[in-house]
């Protein structure tokens, strides 16, 4: 039993991660239609911004050895800054753009974004060590429960929190709301397009740049490519939650971050290397019988 | 039309003449290098390749081989696999007598390959798989490294005889087949040993946790008795499972790959102790007089020494190429490659090397077990297995 609830722990804290993840790539996708691969490379950038930008194998911090008051919002600000620049090099030009053409600029962002890492700070994987004191254990019984994993869903919490709040009740959340639920008719009714697909961008940097310092605590390495096994897991999280809802894509993210942990701590040893193939076979599952996603969006349709 | 026929029909017969002429007129011995000097693969290339250079650049400075003077030759895989095979034919048709390939066997076989095709012999700057060599290449090709298997093998060996742990638990990070082999040595040479393989986990490199292991981890150490953990990985996920490890207040020894070696990974898990990994050369202090010279001079060459041991291995291999051309008297594939494959522990910088006609990669060769500790990495001892890998576990035909 003791074990049982230390997996869920476990789940419910990479549930969480996930979960952030997803919600940045859900709002994207809410207003823009864009399914932004891109999201995973945003986390990547915030995880480098921490450290003194060279090529050196060995990495030293820069802004990570900032007070966290002031760290924070730095690192968020520079993910926002990098968002915002590929919405207005990229994805501003491509806005009458159909959905799989936005998808497939994403794709080239990231891999632009990965190269631009691969070039400025060398090829090979750097460490950091950002706040380790996060690192420690709280022992309940005999339960573990690392004070990450509580910090990482306490953050998460708190966000979607703020997300929602700014959503309802604020002028630019209801504009953005309306110009998720049709775009077009929004436009028409006063809504400036460009602003808010700006603060969407700027919302989803601001989230991947949480992401990242939670990310880089946990695993203390940095690598180019570190974002996108994340955006991967976020956008199905996005799908099996329900396209275009928000709190869709949290939900999702928990079901997938819950689903692997249990599949990596009860399937029999020679199976765990397939832990992944059988996540995204219950996806499929969730979505033959809800094909709309768990929490479908009230603004998608079935298109067939 | 008939011109342009014409034209065409001049110019292949032009190339047909211009090709074999390229690659007879040089006087000197070519060594070609298509490797990743671009792209994430340039992290494991790039010392290896420098360091191949510095060989050169020695050999020509002693006077050459065979009386004559070393050509380098160089073009860029770009970490890609078909850029390698066209980097690797591209060098081969300028002439090259050695062909000098990308350090994994994935990146690298493209190109070993057309070297294979041309009649020529090709090494891998440090891969660790066994078919990087006669099975998976042909029996021109060889690699400078040791098979990763040998890795597992040494550390479970070691671990056994000198740090006395009796019951180990394998965590593999199944992202590259080079983790899998480490850890097919271990669990080899562990149990017959003696020892006992209490349980095994897997994970990914980029995972972004590995709790649930580590919850599987704690309750093997409690109900199992766990004394040392073999991680077999490559980073970022390696350095990052020694955090995590870490930070859940896991302190048994960990054994780890050669993967691993290189201080510069140390800031993810400060203070870390009880860590130990094999390898052939260390980049600072090693004990032989003769690894600190050659460091010394890649430093000076280079403007700082190498990062990690996989800039030593080919040292090694072209000091072995150049022994067997010079016995040859050519640099001619076939007669180079049966002297080469008569090498039975024979010396070099680095230690004793071996070759057969089935295998062209260490299996057998004593190793540096070193330890980290308080930041920096010291050499323990050195270490050789006595027990003879199998070809079942050189090519995990169990798994």
């Amino acid at each position: 039993m003791i074990q049982f609830i230390q997996n869920l722990i476990d789940a419910v804290a990479l549930g969480s991660i996930y979960a952030l993840v997803a919600l940045g790539v859900g709002l994207l996708f809410g207003i823009l239609r864009l399914i932004n691969f891109a999201h995973g490379d945003y986390i990547t950038i915030g995880a480098y911004a921490l450290i003194v930008p060279s090529a050196d194998v060995t990495a030293r911090l820069l802004i990570g050895d900032w007070p966290w008051p002031v760290l924070i919002p730095t690192i968020c600000l520079i993910v926002v800054i990098a968002a915002l620049l590929t919405d207005a090099a990229v994805f501003r030009p491509l806005r009458r753009a159909t959905s799989p053409t936005l998808m497939i600029a994403s794709f080239a962002v990231s891999y632009i974004i990965q190269n631009g890492v691969l070039m400025a700070y060398g090829s090979r994987p750097k460490s950091v060590d950002l706040w380790s004191g996060a690192n420690s254990q709280v022992f309940i019984g005999d339960l573990r429960v690392p004070m990450l994993q509580l910090i990482t869903l306490a953050v998460t919490l708190v966000l979607m929190v703020a997300v929602t709040l700014f959503l309802r009740r604020t002028s630019y959340g209801i504009q953005m709301r309306a110009a998720a639920e049709d775009f077009r008719m929004a436009q028409y009714l006063g809504v400036r397009g460009n602003v808010v697909i700006g603060i969407a961008f700027a919302l989803s940097g601001i989230l991947a740049g949480v992401v990242s310092l939670l990310y880089t605590t946990q695993s203390g390495s940095l690598s180019h490519v570190m974002g996108v096994p994340l955006a991967l897991f976020a956008f199905v999280a996005v799908v099996v939650g329900g396209m275009g809802s928000l709190v869709g894509a949290v939900v999702g993210g928990f079901v997938i971050g819950i689903t692997v942990t249990m599949l990596q701590a009860y399937l029999p040893p020679d199976l765990r290397a397939f832990r992944d193939a059988f996540a995204f076979a219950f996806v499929i599952l969730v979505l033959l019988v809800r094909p709309a996603g768990i929490i479908p969006s009230r603004s998608t349709f079935e298109r067939v | 039309m008939k011109k342009s026929l014409f034209l065409s029909a001049m110019l292949c017969g032009a190339l047909a003449l211009g090709a074999p002429q390229a690659a007879t007129a040089a006087d000197d011995i070519t060594i070609g290098m298509a490797v990743a000097y671009s792209g994430w693969m340039e992290a494991y290339d790039g010392e290896a390749a420098k360091m191949a250079e510095l060989w050169i650049e020695q050999t020509n400075a002693a006077g050459g081989l065979l009386g004559k003077q070393i050509k380098v030759i160089t073009a860029d895989t770009k970490t890609d696999r078909v850029e390698g095979a066209k980097a690797g034919k591209q060098l081969i048709d300028e002439g090259a007598n050695l062909l000098l390939v990308s350090a994994d066997y994935d990146y690298g076989a493209p190109a070993a390959l057309q070297a294979q095709k041309a009649g020529v012999i090709s090494v891998f700057l440090g891969a660790s798989d066994p078919k990087a060599g006669v099975l998976g290449v042909g029996p021109f090709s060889f690699t400078a490294n040791n098979a990763g298997q040998l890795e597992g093998a040494t550390m479970g060996d070691w671990g056994y005889e000198k740090k006395g742990v009796r019951k180990g638990y394998v965590l593999l990070d199944e992202t590259i087949e080079y983790n899998k082999s480490v850890c097919a040595g271990y669990e080899w040479i562990f149990p017959i040993k003696g020892g006992e393989i209490i349980g095994k986990d897997t994970f990914k490199g980029l995972d972004p946790t590995i709790s649930s292991q580590i919850t599987r981890l704690s309750d093997a150490i409690r109900t199992g008795g766990v004394d040392h953990i073999m991680l077999c990985s490559t980073n970022p996920g390696a350095a990052s499972s020694v955090r995590q490890l870490r930070a859940a207040g896991i302190e048994l020894p960990i054994f780890a790959a050669t993967a691993m070696d290189g201080t510069y990974w140390l800031n993810s898990t400060p203070g870390l102790k009880d860590f130990y990994l094999p390898v052939q050369a260390l980049t600072v202090d090693d004990t032989r007089a003769d690894i600190n010279a050659l460091t010394a001079a890649f430093e000076k060459k280079f403007g700082k020494p190498p990062t990690t041991q996989y800039a030593y291995p080919i040292y090694a291999f072209l000091q072995l190429w150049a022994q067997a051309v010079t016995k040859a008297g050519t640099t001619e594939a076939g007669p180079v490659v049966a002297e080469l494959n008569t090498y039975t522990n024979a010396p070099t910088i680095l230690g004793p090397r071996t070759f057969s006609p089935k295998l062209h990669v260490q299996t057998d060769m004593p190793m540096f077990v070193v330890s980290y500790g308080d930041d920096k990495r010291l050499p323990v001892e050195e270490w050789r297995i006595k027990e003879t890998i199998p070809e079942a576990v050189l090519y995990r035909l169990k798994q």
